[in-house]
């Protein structure tokens, strides 16, 4: 349209009119500086109304705020010549327009604009600007908690995650997790978050742990402490998951001690179990050791042997295995040299250590012993040895040995030197039948395994006075023990190696095995022997332990005690 | 101003931080390798309360410095706190992740957190250096005198204009009314100048800082044909001078004032943001506990 503005001016008291013609399809009028009509005044807004052409007049209509027609507020208008429309204190009079223009205005400015308030025609304040604070802040707040909360929550209350979506990479309850799970668990389970946490704001039960792992012994069988208040910890206690670098045992003393610090309602009268409080001789009880305890009883025209296991204090306690050995004697290489090598003994000829790395092979006659002490019995015989552990054979062996010999006495000097001694002077010099002979040197020969040397030499050989030869010597049987404190695990391998020792010297740091005279001696080193370099604390000068460094909680077996009986 | 908030009551909210800070870096250094850090050891816990209560806290001032009737500290106390206890947050919420990171909402909060502090970092600059800019361009008045000066003078001018011959009044009337203040984020931030003026050419030119009326104005002032004109030139030339000075500060304010607020619309929102991130962390973990 075209419109013709004449504005009044009157500041000067002598009104002047101001002429501007204006040619838009909309005449734009507001605040704003790039308003066709600009007015300034607080209610106005910076695109406060358009101007359209109708029929002579004009058609008002405001972007929300409001004119003045006639006394009352509106939003939009039509008006015709004459009329008078006010937006804020302007006013404008529809005049008839002139020849050329499709209306007319006149405009009487607002003579009492606040200058103060001269800056609202501007927009001066970001507040005016679309930034805002309260739109970003629902925007991301709602995002977050539909995203992060809500739909994941309403995956895992239908049920959904069950069967996790591997598409579904957004708005899982993945989003949840704390870190990253084990990666044994992590192929096992994956992003199925309610294989362990079944139930929400409920911590993560034993019942998901066993689930798989069905075979693992808890601390103690559910009948051990059946009378006690006590229970044991939730696995998730000390199996922590989700951490970062991962790890799956909370390693913490802690953990332990909270119970064991106060053995009274563990025992439950029943044990005699101690405070402990960490590792020093301070807190940490003595240690004690399982010892295999044997028993002789008559049985018909002999002995009848049996094991037991008895718990004692390592201080004072004395193995009664039943051999004789010393081993001060064996590691002496002035005393004693190998047979093949002709060396002095080392530990490891005769202890040699299981995969386990704690444990030793079993000690045998024939793999350890025999070596050096051979079982012949006559010594113009070397080649018959005495079958080891069968005190009737033996006997039986001697009578067939020597009965032969006498039978045919020359075969008496075809083997080895002739050595004088006492038995083949006898048996020379006898001079009755052959069986009289024969058995005459088998009760020589017996006496001197059983009671001189030989056999007494390593067994307990107790002489029961009996007539029958079989039944006089009872030889008692060797128990080593497998296992002296079945309740601690130990390292062996890792010890091989020490500060300054390595070799002999590492196993004799503990084991006093150079002084040691008696097999009764245990060899078992005292708390004051690991705290020389163990402490629970990490200082500068000691290798910290944790209690489960030596002690597990979940036992490879029901119970220490009772897996050795079943080894005896 | 930042010296009081800053040493407000002898610094007392910046020894609080302080000993909130060793408190935690204590905490935190009581892992072991046993128990090794994490948001979920009894000291994880421990930091994460800490950090959200402080969060919750801090988040107050938005509201207690609208409560003009609290009696309840006062403003300066809590601005000052907020800083000290919002830069503590940032130290114990670290602790408290064990910096241990991923593609969580519990990451996003922690995000959240460092974007906070740190445009709260920004603000403080701002705070710090932008007041003592703002007095000195307003000379003592305020952004209100500053614009009821420019009325006076564009009213004046527009007064004047009727003294200038017929082919200069299209052009300093049109200067006066085109004259472009503020404007959208950016024209207030970088103080954009889109003044326009009307030509003979018919399409507006840009008149920025004036200078296209000013230079105008200025030409004449030699060419006057009649000594009364060229006073007429030469006041309104000053006018328009004293014009231009008065439109660079309030340029200026709106500027500085942008740059004072800015950063509340990134520091609000993302507030409310990290509450609400905080809320999800916490639920999520004790969901799956």
């Amino acid at each position: 349209m075209e419109l013709l503005l004449r504005e009044v001016q009157d500041s000067t008291g002598v009104g002047v009119f101001v002429d501007r013609e204006l040619s838009a399809d909309k005449i734009s009028m507001g605040c704003g500086n790039d308003q066709l009509i600009q007015l300034l005044g607080v209610d106005i807004q910076a695109a406060h109304a358009v101007l359209t052409a109708a029929g002579g007049g004009v058609r008002v209509k405001t972007n929300g705020g409001f004119i003045e027609v006639n006394g009352e507020r509106t939003k939009s208008a039509t008006l015709a010549v004459g009329d008078t429309f006010k937006v804020g204190g302007h006013t404008l009079t529809v005049a008839a327009a002139p020849a050329g223009f499709d209306a007319a205005l006149e405009l009487t400015p607002d003579p009492d604009v606040d200058p103060a308030a001269f800056e609202h025609a501007f927009q001066t304040g970001l507040s005016d600007t679309w930034l805002s604070k309260r739109g970003p802040a629902w925007v991301l707040s709602v995002l977050i908690l539909v995203a992060g909360l809500l739909i994941p929550l309403v995956l895992i209350l239908d049920g959904n995650d069950s069967t996790p979506n591997p598409d579904a990479v957004l708005l899982t309850d993945a989003y949840w997790t704390s870190g990253p799970l084990h990666p044994v668990h992590n192929v096992a389970i994956g992003d199925d978050c309610g294989a362990c946490h079944q139930v929400p704001f409920q911590k993560v039960q034993d019942e998901a742990c066993v689930a798989c792992h069905a075979e693992l012994i808890d601390h103690y069988p559910d009948t051990h402490y059946a009378a006690s208040n006590v229970t044991t910890e939730r696995c998730a206690v000390c199996h922590v998951e989700h951490n970062e670098p991962t790890f799956l045992i909370v390693e913490a003393d802690g953990l332990c001690v909270d119970c064991h610090a106060d053995p009274a309602p563990l025992s439950d009268g029943a044990g005699h179990m101690q405070a402990v409080h960490g590792f020093n001789v301070e807190n940490h009880p003595a240690f004690e050791v399982a010892l295999l305890t044997p028993a002789a009883t008559a049985s018909g025209t002999g002995l009848s042997f049996s094991w037991g296991v008895k718990e004692a204090l390592l201080e004072g306690a004395a193995e009664t295995s039943n051999l004789k050995f010393p081993h001060d004697l064996h590691l002496d290489p002035d005393s004693v040299k190998t047979a093949q090598e002709g060396r002095g003994m080392v530990c490891a000829d005769c202890h040699t250590l299981t995969a386990d790395d704690e444990h030793f092979e079993p000690i045998s006659m024939e793999a350890h012993c025999q070596d050096c002490h051979e079982l012949t019995f006559d010594i113009s015989a070397r080649d018959r040895q005495l079958p080891h552990g069968q005190p009737t054979e033996v006997i039986q062996m001697m009578q067939g040995h020597f009965a032969l010999q006498f039978a045919q006495p020359r075969q008496r000097d075809t083997g080895g030197r002739r050595i004088p001694d006492r038995r083949r002077d006898r048996g020379s010099s006898c001079s009755g039948t052959t069986l009289e002979c024969a058995q005459q040197s088998t009760e020589n020969a017996v006496l001197d395994q059983f009671t001189r040397s030989g056999c007494v030499t390593c067994h307990v050989v107790e002489d029961t006075q009996a007539q029958d030869i079989f039944a006089r010597y009872q030889v008692h049987p060797i128990r080593l023990s497998h296992d002296f404190i079945p309740a601690a695990i130990f390292d062996h391998r890792s010890h091989f190696t020490q500060k300054d020792a390595q070799g002999d010297e590492a196993c004799l740091t503990c084991h006093s095995a150079t002084t040691s005279n008696t097999s009764a001696d245990l060899m078992i080193p005292d708390i004051l022997n690991c705290t020389q370099c163990h402490s629970d604390r990490n200082t500068a000068d000691t290798v910290p332990l944790d209690c489960i460094s030596c002690h597990q909680y979940h036992p490879q077996v029901v119970e220490p005690i009772n897996y050795l009986e079943r080894h005896l | 101003m930042f010296e009081n908030i800053f040493r407000y009551r002898g610094g007392r909210y910046l020894w609080w931080s302080l000993i909130l800070v060793i408190i935690s870096v204590g905490l935190y250094t009581s892992h072991s390798a046993a128990n090794p850090p994490s948001g979920s050891s009894w000291q994880g816990y421990t930091l994460g309360t800490l950090g959200a209560l402080l969060i919750v806290w801090l988040s107050w001032l938005g509201v207690r410095k609208r409560s003009y009737k609290s009696t309840m500290g006062t403003v300066q106390g809590w601005t000052s706190a907020h800083i000290y206890l919002g830069t503590a947050v940032l130290i114990i919420g670290s602790l408290h992740s064990a910096m241990e990171f991923g593609w969580n909402v519990h990451t996003v909060a922690y995000v959240l957190m460092c974007l906070v502090i740190f445009s709260g970092f920004y603000g403080l600059h701002v705070y710090i250096n932008y007041p003592h800019s703002l007095a000195e361009n307003r000379r003592g008045g305020s952004r209100q005198t500053l614009f009821a000066e420019l009325y006076d003078l564009n009213t004046r001018g527009l007064a004047l204009v009727g003294n200038c011959s017929a082919d200069l009044q299209g052009a300093i009337s049109s200067s006066i009314e085109r004259t472009a203040i503020g404007g959208g984020v950016l024209a207030q931030l970088f103080a954009k100048d889109n003044s326009l003026v009307a030509t003979d050419a018919g399409k507006p030119a840009p008149n920025k800082d004036q200078q296209y009326v000013v230079d105008l104005v200025a030409e004449r002032i030699p060419k006057a044909e009649r000594a009364a004109e060229a006073v007429a030139l030469e006041e309104m030339l000053s006018l328009l001078c004293r014009r231009q000075t008065i439109l660079r500060r309030i340029r200026r304010d709106i500027q500085l004032e942008g740059w004072l607020r800015v950063w509340l619309y990134v520091h609000v929102p993302l507030t409310i943001a990290l509450i609400v991130a905080l809320i999800v962390h916490i639920i999520s973990t004790f969901i799956y506990w």
